[in-house]
Parts: structure tokens; sequence; C-alpha cells
């Protein structure tokens, strides 16, 4: 599939966006925890790996220079929100987004799933909270549960500091969360 | 553990050993409060890792196409151009390279191919002084690179010296001067020329020249009645010219004139030129009369003039009317310290046997 894409089929290329679109979309969702922005990210991150995917020399395995790609999109997206004074909220996001959004289906009592609701949107608060350095390794390791390995190679920083950012992005949440305990 | 080691070791959770989480649970189920901390901790890492994400898009597949293909075909082109560039970029930086070595080791192959082969010593590339002219009658002896100049009677050696001369000029086999021979010159003498910009270092050889003696000796020069002539005359021309007006002389002039007549005993040299002229034209004198007459020469470059000053004052060297003068011991503590220096010199040692040590001071 990947040589075929390298040759410039784009039927390849077509599949290899159905295999990987969905793990590219939690990971930019993750970060960026917008659901239009998700997308306009997944989509930017695609069109890349079809520009450059000649150059993609199979050194590191693909989705490791794939998830690069898209921590690089979603980074440089994070940026501009920066620059542009733009902070995101899981109301805002509920409230606008005409887009359907899945709820995995536990079966809670009403009092859990209302409960698991604060949880989920007071985490998903505090990650946005963080700091893009340490958002990117909460997101890879708990929503994508990728090895400390793997997100070294996406990183390309050594293991000890994928565990040390970690150890900051969690003490850091706890922080966050401390007024929050209840929930927990 | 206590509460304290507690929440370190919590705050380094991602980094614990499987020793130290156990150490960590055990705290935590004798304190409450640790406890209520760890949980914390864990039920927030559980939240996170089961965050909903929405399914993506429907039309992401037909996004991504229609952005593909709204891109110009040129720019398409291009960025697969220079994604294969830079793919194949380090091939060609060591493809370059690897050209640019074979080039330089061709180059040098030649260079050092073409200097072999236009070397007339064998191959032997030396930076000292250039061999002179066979014809020149003042010829600096050198090395074994060349052997033609050597006398016959003397074995030629290659020495680059970078001890003292002495040593090199010792291990040559002494030679006196006799009489009867017109072409005999005095043994040890520096007949040497220096090519005018050379690294000089050369070296010196006592020779005798045979009856058919080879160049660089001074076949031409008049007979010792006409030392002046042979001066003028000589083939050495200007190399002879500058070793005599670089001749240094102590403060005192030398009071005794040098006749260079068929007895010269009585004389000394009068002129830089009849004394420069009797060292190396032929002349005869008594065994007993060469010994006053021929001094040991050392030969330093314009430039050391003074460090070299310096070593022969430190060296208990001193200046009299025929020269330096020193004893062996002396001599030899100048010679170390100007190759301690790395002062280039040759001594051309032509007197030995003696307490004092006499010499003169040439200068390139």
């Amino acid at each position: 599939m990947i040589a075929g894409c390298k040759k410039g089929s784009r039927d390849a290329f077509n599949e290899l966006v159905l295999k990987y679109q969905k793990q590219v979309f939690n990971i930019a969702y993750g970060m960026l925890s917008d659901y239009e922005d998700a997308s306009d990210a997944a989509q930017e991150v695609f069109v890349k790996v079809y520009r450059s995917i000649a150059s993609f020399k199979g050194q590191a395995s693909f989705t490791t220079w794939l998830y690069r790609i898209c921590a690089n999109v979603c980074n440089d997206i994070l940026r501009k929100r920066q620059r542009r004074g733009i902070s995101i909220s899981l109301d805002a996001e509920e409230s606008d987004s005409g887009a359907p959004s899945e709820i995995p289906s536990s079966e809670p009592t009403p009092e859990e799933s209302l409960e698991q609701n604060e949880r989920q949107r007071a985490v998903r608060d505090a990650i946005n909270s963080l700091s893009a350095e340490y958002r990117e390794v909460i997101v890879y390791s708990d929503l994508q549960q990728l090895s400390y390995d793997e997100i070294s190679a996406i990183l390309r920083c050594p293991v000890g500091t994928v565990k040390s950012r970690l150890n900051r992005a969690r003490n850091a949440l706890r922080k966050n969360l401390s007024d929050k305990r209840e929930l927990f | 553990m206590n509460c304290s080691e507690f929440n370190k070791l919590l705050d380094n959770y991602e980094s614990l050993s499987a020793e130290e989480l156990s150490l960590l649970d055990v705290h935590a189920a004798e304190c409450d409060v640790c406890r209520s901390e760890l949980n914390f901790f864990k039920s927030i890492v559980l939240t996170s890792s089961s965050l909903p994400v929405p399914e993506p898009p429907t039309d992401l597949l037909d996004k991504v196409n229609s952005r593909i293909d709204s891109m110009p075909a040129s720019i398409s082109r291009i960025d697969r151009v220079i994604n294969s560039f830079r793919c194949n970029t380090s091939r060609y930086v060591t493809a370059a390279a690897c050209l640019a070595v074979g080039i330089i080791v061709g180059l040098n192959s030649k260079t050092i191919g073409d200097m072999l082969n236009n070397s007339d010593n064998g191959g032997v590339i030396s930076t000292n002084v250039s061999v002179s002219d066979s014809q020149d009658e003042d010829n600096t002896e050198l090395p074994a690179e060349d052997p033609a100049p050597v006398s016959e009677t003397e074995e030629a050696k290659t020495v680059i010296p970078t001890e003292p001369i002495r040593s090199v000029v010792k291990q040559q086999p002494k030679k006196t001067v006799s009489p009867a021979s017109e072409t005999r010159k005095p043994a040890g003498v520096f007949s040497g020329t220096v090519t005018a910009g050379s690294e000089y270092r050369p070296v010196i050889k006592p020779e005798i020249v045979s009856e058919q003696p080879k160049a660089p000796e001074i076949q031409e020069t008049p007979k010792v009645t006409e030392p002046t002539a042979a001066a003028v005359n000589g083939r050495s021309g200007s190399r002879y010219v500058i070793a005599r007006d670089n001749y240094h002389i102590p403060d005192t002039q030398p009071t005794e004139a040098v006749k260079v007549t068929a007895e010269p005993s009585t004389a000394a040299a009068e002129t830089i030129t009849e004394r420069y002229q009797i060292a190396t034209g032929s002349y005869e004198l008594p065994d007993d009369e060469k010994q006053k007459l021929l001094k040991n020469k050392l030969i330093i470059n314009e430039d050391d003039v003074e460090a070299v000053t310096e070593c022969m004052r430190d060296a208990g060297i001193r200046g009299t009317t025929n020269g330096y003068v020193g004893s062996t011991e002396s001599i030899a503590n100048l010679l170390a310290m100007l190759s301690a220096r790395n002062i280039y010199y040759n001594y051309a040692e032509c007197v030995t046997g003696v307490d004092e040590v006499v010499f003169i001071l040439l200068v390139n």
C-alpha cells in the first residue's frame, strides 16, 4: 500500500487514508479538542502524506512517521490559536458542533453518567490547559495508548524524556484538578 | 516510607520500578491521606485514557482528495521532485565526496610521481640544500641523496642532522692534508655553497681532493701563489662571495696577515678574502702551521645571530682576534643549546684533539 502510494497510485492512497483516518483524527481531536479543527488537521495531515510519501525512507515505522506529521500539524494549529488568543472549551464545542459525537456506551446509571461526563469534561479541560509539550505526551500515552518507545520515536526524544514529560503532565493535571477532587 | 517519600514517588510515577510501585501501594494501604492521593492520581489517568473521541468525518477522504486535486499539477510534481531529491541527497553527497577524494588522490599521486621522476636522487625528497652544480667548485657536500660530488675516498652519508653536526662530522674520517699534492684541500674544510633562499642545513664533509677530483672541488682555482685571482675567478662566483661577505670575525681584527706563499707558516690571513681563500684554496703549509690557521667553522642563519650569540655567551665561548674560542666541552654545550632551541647550524670541525677550540662564525 505504501509502495503504491510512493508510485503515485491514488487508490493506494485512498486505502491508506481509510486505514489511518481514525487514529489521525483521534490524535488531532485530543490535541485540539475541537471537531472542526481536528477535521481540518486530519485533512492537512493526509495531504502532507500525499506530497511527501516519496521521502518516507522506511527507517521508522509508517505510523511513527504519520504521527509525527500529525503532531507537527496540531502544534502549528495550537500556535496559531495562541497568536489569535482562541481558547476552546468543551461547552462551546458541544453547542457549536453540528457533527455527530459518539459517547461510549457503557450503560451507566444517569447519575453515573452525569458524574462520568463531569469527570471527562474536567479532565478534558485540564488537558487543554496544558502546554503543547505536555498535552501531546498525554494524548499519545492515554488516548492512543502508545508505549514509551513509540512516543520516543514520534517525538524524537529519549524514553527518559518521555517519562519525565509524562510525570510533569500528570502532576500538572493533578494540580489543575485538585479543586474538583470530589469528582474523582 | 513516610508520606513525604510517598509524594516524591508519586510525582515520578511513570519512572518508578516495580518495587517502588509496590512500596507505594504498601504505604497507601497504611495511610488514608496518601491512599486518597494515589486514588485521585489513578482516577485522572483512567479518565484521560477513556475520554470519548468522536468519529472522524465521513467525508474526510473526499475532502483530502479535493485538496490534492485542487493543487496545481506543477506544484505536485515539484513536491515529488524535491522529495525525491531529499531522498537521494545523501547519495548525491556521498558520490560527490567520493569523486572529490578520488580527484585529490589522483592529483597527489601525479604530483608524487612527478616529483619522483624529476628527482635525481633516487626518489629521496629533500628540503635541504639543493645539490649544487657539479661544475661549481664550492659545493656543499650533501647527504647521499647525490653521492656524485663526493670524493672517491669518502663515504657519502645521507645526513640531515638533527643533532649537533659535530657528531656527524666525527663519523667521517679525518683526513690530514698532505702538502704533497697541490690539488688537495685541507680536511674538514667547508667548501660548500648554499643556495640562497634554501632551507639551509648543509652537511660538512672533510674531503680529500683526489688527483682527479670530482666537482664540487675547487679544481680550477689558481695555485696558492695567486690566491686573490682564485677568489675572484673562482667558479663559485656569487656564492663564494656571499660566504665571504658574511664572514663574521671577532671584534678585534686579526693583526697577523697571512701571506699565501709557498711557506705561509708565519703569515696569518690579513683580509677576510685571503683568510677564506686560504681555507678553501690550494696552498701548502706545514702541518703544524696549518693547525694554527685551520679553524673550525660554525655556520648559522642570519636571523639566528642574536640567539646564537646568546648561546655562545651562556656556553662560555669568548671572542679573540683569531676567532671564537672555547673548550671542547663548551663547544659541545653550545651545539647542544643550538639544537635544543631548534637553531639551524653547521659546524665544520677540522681541528680536534685540542683543549681549546677556535672557530669562526659564518652567517648565511
